[in-house]
C-alpha cells in the first residue's frame, strides 16, 4: 500500500501549493456557479462564460461548474451553449458571487439561432484537439442499424476511428487495438462494452448526456490506456418535472423515468432497456428449443443530491447482462457492473474539487452439461476498485491548474472451471490475479499570450502486480513459439512480483492566427498496465483481461500530433486538419496456436510487439442551418512488428484502412419532419490469405509459402444509411410527444466483406478424392435491412 | 482451449440471420512449391507409409504432386534400421510392426541432392476401456438416435498428448471437424488436468457430424472404432493447428489469424525449406457393432 502513502504525501503538498496561492492572487474577485439546461436542471458541460470588454472567457467542466476571478469591476458576462439562447448579464463585482444560470434551447431550431461568436469558434479557440464531442441530440439523429440509437457505431462516423469490420466489439482509435481505449461510464471503466458480441454498445442512448472522445492530446487527469478516452456522462435526472421517455425498436424497448427528489436540489434518472427477440421467437420454437434464452439488458440509475452551494453528490450505477441459454445443456452470459459515488466540493470559490470512488467489474459464465456427472462450468471476471480525487484551481482566468491522482486495485480472475468427467470432478482454476495501479498527475492550462495557450501535465503512473499466487519464469525458444515454465514463485498476498513506474507528460498548445484560425500541436505518452488477451479478428465476450507482469511488460505510446483549425463564413462551417504519428512498445501479440484461455501460462504464449501509426485526419463540419452535418476522411497506416511473424518484417495491422472517408448529414424539412442520411467509404482491411495446400492424413491443410501476416485486402467497404424522423404534433396542452423514426441501414444492399476466408467441403471424402475449396466472402450484413422505432415522452 | 469457443456457432447461427457468405474467385498467382513430409507412422502390425508429396495451389482441387525419387530411412534407437520402400503415389512403406513404447525414432529422407531429418519418440497410449451406445430423444441439439462415446482413463503424469481417430464401417473419418486431439484426457496443455477418464466433449467427438457441426446419429450394422494414437506435445500442435485453420470458416467474424502449421521435419544438412510431420505412435483401439 505504498503507492497510497506516497499518493496522499503528493497531494497534500500540492494542496499546501494552492493554498499559497490563493493567498497571492487575494486582490481580485471571483464569480463561479453551475451553467444548466432551464428545460430539465441538467448541468451543460463545456459551456461559455465570455467577458466582453476583458476578451476573457472560460468554459464549465464536466460538472457544469465554471469559475472566472477579475479585478472588481462592472461586467458584461455573456453565457452561451450550441443550440441555446445564450444570456448576458451585467455583474458588478466587488466581492465574490456565485451566479448559476440556466440557459433555455434556442427556440426555432428552423431560424438562424443568433449565438455569441464566442461559442461557436470552439474548435478554433479550444486548445483541446483531437477530441471529438457528440451530444446525444446529434447521435440520436443519426440514421441507426435497426432502429437502436448507437453511441459505439456513431463515433466511427469521426476521423481516426476505424473498426475491424461490422458488428465487431469495440473500435480503433488511431492504430490503437480495441483494449487501448479507456471506455468510462460516469468515470468507471466498461471492460466489454458491447451487447450481442458487438452489435449493440451497452449505453442506453436515454441516459447519455454527453460523449467525448480524446484521440490524442490526452490531458494528465487521464491515463491507464495508450490510445483513446471515451468518456461518456450519465445524465443527472430532470430536476425540474417529471419526464419518461420511452421507445419501441426492433431490437430494445426502452423506458426512462427522471423526475425531481426535492425540485431543483436532488434528481433522479432510472432507465432500461431490454431486447425481445426470445420473445417475439417463443411460438415459433419447437418443443427442443422452448427453454431457449436469448436476450439482453441494461439498466442505468443515477441519482443526484445538492447538499449546498458547495456540495454535491453523484451516485451512479450500470448493470448490464447478454443471456444466452439452451435449457439445461447449455448457458452463456456476460455482463458489466459499474458504480461511481461522486461528491463535487467547493473548497473555496476559485478551487473546486470532486472525488470519485468507483467499482467495476466484467464477468462472464459458461456451462455445458444438464446431466451432474459431466459438465462443465467455466466464469471468468475483473473486478476493480478505485479512488480518484481530481482538483481545479481557478488561479486565474488565464490560468487553469488541475492535480489529483488515481488508485485501482483490481482482481483478476481468469478462469475459474469445474470440470465433472463420470462424476469425477477436476478443478481447472487458474489462480486470481491481483494488481495495484497508481498516478498522480499535475496539469496547467495556461494563456501566455492571447494568441498562446498551453496545457502542460506530468503523469506518474505505478503498477505493482502482487500476489497472492505465484510469478513464473519462463526460459527461451525459438521466436514466435511457446516459451516453457522454468520456475515458479509464490508469493503472499498484496506482497509485490513486478513493480512498474512510467513518467507520462502531456503538452498540448494552441496558437490562434486571429478569430477564426489556429494551429494547434500536441504531444503525449500513455502508459497501459492491463491488457486484453484476443487474437480472433473480432474480439470475443470470453476475452480475459490480465495484467502487465514479470513477463508481460507496460504497453507504451508516444503521440504527436500537429493541426490547423479554421472556421469559415461566421463560423457556420468548422474545417479541421490533423496530422500524427504514434509510435507503441510492447504491445501484446501471440505465438501460432496460442492458448489465451484456461492456461495458467499464458504468459508463455504471448509475444511483445512494436507498433507505428500515422495519418492524416481531416473534417469539415456545418453546425448552423436546415442543412447541417459533417464530412470526415482519415489517410492512415497502422503497422506492427513482432519477433515471429511475417518473417520479422513490419505488417500491416487488421484494422489497417488507408482511406477512410464518411459524410453525415442532417435536413429539416419542415418543423416535424428531418431527413438524415450517412455514407462510408473504406479501404479494405487486410487478411491472411494462404497460397497453398498441404497434405497430411488425408487432411488438406491450408499453408501460406510465404509466411506473411496481412497480406492481401479486401474489398472496399462502401454503405448509406438513411432516416426520416417524423415529430409528433406540438399540442400546448398535450404533454405525450411521439415521434416515428424510420431508418434504412445499407440502403443499397451492398455485402461488404467482413473477411474472405478459406473454406473446404466437409463432405465425406475417400482419402484419393481431391478436396474441393473455396473462397467465400463473409458479409455481415447482406441486405438493407429497414426499421420502424416509435419514440415518446410525457 | 480454443475447442469451447467451437461450441459458439450455435448461438452464432441465431445472430446472424442478417449475414451472408457469398463464393468469390480468388487469383492465388504463381508460387513455388515446397516438400510436404506426411510422417504419421504407429506401431500396429500393419504396413506403415510415409508420402512425400509437393504443396499445390490451395484452389487447385487435384491430388498434389507426389515425390517418387527419394530414399525414406528410419533408425530404431540409434542402430537399427527399418528401409521404406517406394511403392506408388508418393507413398514410401515398411511393414510393422517397427517398435514399442519408449523407442526413439530417427527419420532420414534423402530427395534431389538434400538430406531431410526428424525425430520421434514412442509414448505410451492408454487402453480403449468401452465404447457406449445410447439412445437419445429430445435432446436440444441431437436428433433422435443412437450416439457413442468411449471411455479410456489418462495414466498419471502430465504431457500425455493423443489423436483419437474414428473409422466408420472401416473408413477413417477425415473430416477436419472431427479431428480429436487431446492432452492428459482433456482439451489442452495447462489446465493442470491429469489422469482422468478422457472428458465429455472429447468422448462424443468420435460421432461424425453434419454440415452445422451437429452430431449425426449411428444406425444399426454400423461398424464403430476408435483408435488412440500417442503423439508428441509439438505433434499435438501442429494437429491443433492444422485443424483450426481448416475449420476457421467456422469462427465467423471471430477467425483466429491465418497461420502456418509448425512441422518437425527440416533439412539437416541445408537450409532447404520442409515441411510436415513425423510422429511414432503407440496405438489403442476397440470396435463395436451398432445394433
Amino acid at each position: 500500500m505504498k503507492i497510497y502513502k506516497n499518493l496522499n504525501i503528493i497531494l497534500l503538498f500540492l494542496l499546501i501549493g494552492s493554498n499559497c496561492a490563493l493567498i497571492a492572487q487575494s486582490d481580485r474577485v471571483t464569480i463561479n456557479g453551475y451553467i444548466r439546461d432551464a428545460d430539465n436542471g441538467e448541468t451543460l458541460i463545456g459551456a461559455n462564460v465570455y467577458v466582453e470588454s476583458q476578451s476573457l472567457g472560460s468554459t464549465s467542466n464536466e460538472y457544469g461548474f465554471y469559475s472566472l476571478s477579475l479585478s472588481p469591476g462592472t461586467y458584461q458576462l455573456t453565457y452561451s451553449y450550441l443550440g441555446f439562447e445564450s444570456q448576458t448579464k451585467s455583474v458588478v463585482l466587488d466581492q465574490n458571487q456565485t451566479i448559476d444560470i440556466e440557459l433555455g434551447t434556442a427556440s426555432a431550431q428552423l431560424e438562424e439561432i443568433v449565438v455569441s461568436a464566442t461559442a461557436k469558434n470552439a474548435n478554433v479557440s479550444d486548445l483541446e484537439m483531437s477530441v471529438n464531442t457528440l451530444d446525444i441530440q446529434t447521435i440520436q439523429k443519426l440514421p441507426t442499424l435497426l432502429g437502436e440509437v448507437e453511441i459505439l457505431r456513431s463515433i466511427q462516423l469521426l476521423p481516426g476511428v476505424s473498426t475491424v469490420g461490422e458488428g465487431a466489439a469495440g473500435f480503433n482509435v488511431r492504430g490503437g487495438s480495441i483494449d487501448q481505449n479507456l471506455v468510462l461510464l460516469d468515470e468507471a471503466p466498461v471492460y466489454n462494452s458491447s451487447h450481442l458480441f458487438g452489435f449493440f454498445s451497452v449505453f442506453n442512448p436515454d441516459a447519455v448526456k454527453d460523449v467525448k472522445l480524446y484521440k490524442g492530446g490526452i490531458p494528465s487527469r487521464y491515463g491507464g490506456r495508450l490510445s483513446s478516452i471515451l468518456d461518456v456522462r450519465m445524465k443527472e435526472g430532470n430536476s425540474k418535472k417529471l419526464e419518461v421517455n420511452g421507445g419501441i425498436g426492433a431490437i430494445f424497448s426502452r423506458l426512462s423515468v427522471e423526475a425531481p427528489i426535492i425540485k431543483d436540489k436532488a434528481s433522479f434518472i432510472i432507465a432500461g432497456r431490454r431486447s425481445y427477440i426470445d420473445v417475439l421467437a417463443k411460438p415459433f420454437l419447437n418443443d427442443d428449443l422452448n427453454d431457449t434464452v436469448l436476450n439482453f439488458y441494461d439498466l442505468t440509475v443515477k441519482t443526484n443530491y445538492n447538499i449546498n452551494d458547495k456540495n454535491r453528490i453523484f451516485l451512479s450505477a450500470y448493470t448490464g447482462r447478454d443471456n444466452f441459454g439452451f435449457g439445461d445443456a447449455a448457458g452463456f452470459n456476460w455482463g458489466n457492473r459499474t458504480l461511481t459515488l461522486r461528491w463535487n466540493h467547493l473548497f473555496s470559490d476559485r478551487l473546486f474539487s470532486n472525488i470519485t470512488l468507483f467499482a467495476s467489474d466484467y464477468d462472464y459464465d459458461i456451462s455445458f452439461g444438464d446431466d451432474s456427472a459431466n459438465k462443465f462450468d467455466w466464469d471468468a471476471s475483473i473486478i476493480n476498485y478505485s479512488v480518484k480525487p481530481e482538483l481545479s484551481f481557478y488561479l486565474n482566468p488565464k490560468n487553469l491548474i488541475r492535480f489529483g491522482g488515481q488508485s485501482i486495485i483490481y482482481k483478476f480472475q481468469p478462469g475459474r472451471a469445474i470440470g465433472v468427467s463420470e462424476g469425477e470432478s477436476r478443478d481447472l482454476s487458474l489462480d486470481p490475479k491481483y494488481a495495484i495501479e497508481g498516478a498522480i498527475f499535475v496539469e496547467d492550462e495556461l494563456n501566455i499570450t492571447d494568441k498562446l495557450e498551453v496545457n502542460a501535465g506530468l503523469r506518474l503512473s505505478l503498477f505493482n502486480y502482487t500476489g497472492k499466487g505465484f510469478g513464473y519464469t519462463f526460459g527461451e525458444s525459438e521466436a514466435g513459439t511457446r516459451q516453457p515454465v522454468t520456475s515458479a514463485n509464490e508469493y503472499d498476498q498484496w506482497e509485490s512480483i513486478q513493480r512498474y513506474q512510467n513518467l507520462e507528460p502531456r503538452l498540448s498548445l494552441k496558437y490562434q492566427m486571429n478569430e477564426s484560425t489556429s494551429f494547434k500541436a500536441s504531444f503525449m505518452r500513455t502508459a497501459q498496465y492491463i491488457h486484453l488477451v484476443s487474437n480472433t479478428a473480432a474480439s470475443t465476450p470470453v476475452d480475459v483481461w490480465t495484467p502487465s507482469t514479470n513477463n508481460i511488460k507496460p504497453q507504451m505510446a508516444d503521440q504527436v500530433a500537429i493541426g490547423y483549425f479554421k472556421n469559415l463564413s461566421d463560423n457556420r462551417y468548422e474545417l479541421s486538419a490533423e496530422l500524427y504519428y504514434k509510435d507503441f512498445d510492447n504491445l501484446v501479440e501471440y505465438i501460432d496456436g496460442a492458448d489465451i484461455l484456461l492456461n495458467e501460462f499464458i504468459e508463455g504464449d504471448l509475444l511483445e510487439g512494436d507498433g507505428r501509426a500515422y495519418g492524416l485526419e481531416f473534417m469539415l463540419k456545418k453546425n448552423e442551418g436546415r442543412f447541417t452535418g459533417w464530412l470526415s476522411y482519415t489517410l492512415a497506416k497502422t503497422e506492427r512488428f513482432v519477433d515471429g511473424i511475417n518473417n520479422n518484417e513490419w505488417y500491416p495491422s487488421r484494422f489497417d484502412q488507408t482511406h477512410n472517408l464518411s459524410v453525415t448529414t442532417f435536413y429539416d424539412l419542415s418543423k416535424r419532419l428531418s431527413l438524415s442520411a450517412s455514407f462510408a467509404l473504406i479501404s479494405g482491411t487486410p487478411v491472411t490469405f494462404a497460397t497453398s495446400r498441404i497434405e497430411q492424413q488425408g487432411y488438406v491443410i491450408p499453408h501460406n509459402l510465404e509466411n506473411s501476416r496481412n497480406n492481401v485486402r479486401i474489398p472496399a467497404y462502401h454503405r448509406l444509411d438513411l432516416s426520416a424522423t417524423l415529430k409528433g404534433k406540438d399540442k400546448p396542452n398535450k404533454r405525450w410527444k411521439g415521434d416515428w423514426v424510420l431508418s434504412i441501414y445499407n440502403v443499397y444492399s451492398r455485402r461488404n466483406a467482413f473477411s474472405i476466408y478459406f473454406r473446404q467441403s466437409y463432405e465425406d471424402r475417400a482419402p484419393d478424392v481431391p478436396l474441393q475449396t473455396e473462397a467465400i466472402r463473409l458479409s455481415v450484413i447482406g441486405n438493407f435491412i429497414p426499421s420502424i422505432s416509435y419514440n415518446f415522452s410525457f | 482451449m480454443n475447442n469451447l469457443i467451437n461450441y459458439i456457432p450455435f448461438i452464432l447461427l441465431a445472430l446472424f440471420i442478417m449475414a451472408c457468405e457469398d463464393v468469390v474467385e480468388i487469383e492465388l498467382g504463381q508460387q513455388e512449391e515446397q516438400l510436404v513430409i506426411d510422417g504419421w507412422i504407429n506401431n500396429l502390425p500393419t504396413e506403415q507409409t510415409i508420402t512425400l508429396s509437393m504443396t499445390a495451389n490451395y484452389f487447385e482441387a487435384a491430388a498434389t504432386p507426389k515425390i517418387s525419387d527419394a530414399t525414406v530411412t528410419l533408425t530404431k534407437n540409434g542402430s537399427t534400421e527399418i528401409p521404406f520402400e517406394y511403392s506408388t503415389d508418393g507413398k514410401y512403406t515398411a511393414m510393422g510392426p517397427i517398435g514399442e513404447v519408449g523407442d526413439v525414432f530417427d527419420l532420414e529422407i534423402n530427395w534431389n541432392g538434400n538430406q531431410y531429418c526428424a525425430q520421434s519418440e514412442m509414448n505410451r497410449v492408454p487402453a480403449v476401456d468401452s465404447i457406449d451406445v445410447e439412445l437419445r430423444v429430445d435432446d436440444i441439439f441431437l436428433d433422435d438416435g443412437l450416439y457413442t462415446q468411449f471411455f479410456a482413463r489418462d495414466p498419471e503424469g502430465t504431457g500425455d498428448a493423443y489423436w483419437i481417430k474414428t473409422f466408420k464401417n472401416g473408413v477413417f473419418r477425415n473430416n477436419p471437424r472431427e479431428l480429436n486431439i487431446a492432452v492428459d484426457a482433456a482439451f489442452d496443455a495447462g489446465t493442470g488436468v491429469d489422469g482422468i477418464i478422457f472428458i465429455p466433449p472429447i468422448r462424443e467427438l468420435m460421432n461424425p457430424v453434419d454440415q452445422d457441426f451437429l452430431p449425426i446419429p449411428w444406425l444399426p450394422g454400423e461398424l464403430v472404432k476408435v483408435e488412440i494414437h500417442s503423439i508428441s506435445l509439438a505433434a499435438f500442435q501442429f494437429l491443433e493447428i492444422a485443424r483450426d485453420q481448416m475449420i476457421n470458416g467456422d469462427n465467423g467474424i471471430f477467425a483466429l489469424p491465418v497461420t502456418n502449421t509448425r512441422g518437425n521435419v527440416t533439412s539437416c544438412t541445408s537450409d532447404a525449406l520442409v515441411i510436415g510431420f513425423f510422429n511414432v505412435a503407440a496405438v489403442s483401439s476397440r470396435e463395436k457393432l451398432i445394433e
